[in-house]
């Protein structure tokens, strides 16, 4: 094998070790940030939750018999604001702004126990004194820019 | 082959093992990376699998399903935590190394978690370690524990690894009666 031909055999050897490196690099990166993510939802979910059981705290405050509107502070310092509705139908909605600057908006549908009728128990169950969540529609907007780093 | 090329090549030698070393170096922090990654994912489910198991149990001792108790008639907030009896089911720290965690059965309400560890394994990774406290809170600031009886209750989990997790991660989640 001529110099020339092991210079290039080392060269070409040494840019694919390095390619190889920031590739490991890269998918690091990539799996550390899925793992960040994955953390950030689960405490996210209890968040939101957390959110529409004390919003439902001023719904069941009137009796769910006022229209009202307002900010509220959450579980972990963030602010949400409420907007609850009443009336035959009453609903009640929370729009949380997110970590990376996403807003999600719950819309709950709320139901008064009948007579006799007892509250369910489990993780998704919510309810204040009387009145339970019976369906929650989540709506998700992404950030215009993701923040996330 | 002359001088120069002869140093040219030695140069590109020194620079292969050097990358190799170095690419070597990549793939033990790589592997050590990826266990941190597995360990935080892994860090997250243990939490919320205790705090579903915690959610899924009565507000408190005394709540029933009616909805119309007063605060009154719930745990006051210096006696939260299990019974004697509980606390004699319940080994701590709880293990699912024999069998399922005893908190699942032994466990009949929210509160009941306050002060409890338990010893978890998730994603193949063994030795989590999750503890947690229970307070009551007002609806307002639910962040800060309170000392008077309310209608809500907080359940805050800290997840900690020895090995592979650098700082512990917190979690929190409210219950509602």
């Amino acid at each position: 094998m001529g110099s020339s031909s092991k210079v290039i055999l080392v060269g070409a050897t040494t840019l694919i070790v390095g390619a190889y490196g920031i590739s490991l690099k890269k998918a690091e990166s990539t799996g550390l940030q899925a793992a960040v993510s994955r953390v950030t939802r689960v405490q996210q979910e209890r968040l939101e939750d957390a959110a529409l059981r004390t919003a439902l705290h001023e719904f069941v405050a009137d009796a769910g018999l006022r229209d009202k509107s307002g900010t509220r502070k959450g579980l972990g310092g963030a602010t949400f604001a409420y907007n609850v509705q009443s009336g035959a139908a009453p609903k009640l909605s929370v729009t949380i702004t997110e970590v990376g600057g996403g807003e999600v908006t719950l819309s709950a549908h709320l139901r008064k126990l009948g007579p006799g009728e007892e509250v369910g128990r489990g993780p998704r169950k919510i309810h204040r004194g009387e009145w339970i969540v019976t369906k929650v529609f989540v709506k998700r907007q992404k950030a215009e820019k993701n923040n996330f780093k | 082959m002359n001088l120069g090329q002869t140093l040219l090549t030695l140069g590109m030698f020194v620079l292969l093992i050097t990358s190799v070393i170095s690419a070597n170096r990549m793939i033990l922090q790589n592997a050590e990376s990826n266990l941190k990654t597995e360990a935080m994912t892994g860090a997250a489910t243990v939490a919320r699998n205790l705090m579903q198991e915690a959610m899924s149990k009565a507000f408190d001792e005394k709540a029933n399903r009616s909805g119309k108790q007063d605060t009154s008639a719930f745990t006051p907030s210096r006696s939260l935590g299990p019974t004697s009896l509980e606390r004699s089911q319940v080994p701590i720290p709880d293990s699912s190394f024999v069998d399922e965690f005893k908190s699942k059965t032994d466990f009949d309400d929210f509160d009941d978690y306050d002060g409890y560890k338990r010893i978890a394994l998730e994603n193949n990774i063994s030795g989590f370690v999750a503890e947690a406290v229970v307070f009551y809170v007002e609806p307002w600031d639910p962040d800060t524990p309170t000392s008077k009886r309310t209608y809500y209750k907080v359940i805050k989990v800290k997840v900690s690894h020895p090995l592979y997790l650098d700082v512990p991660i917190e979690f929190s989640s409210l219950l509602s009666y």
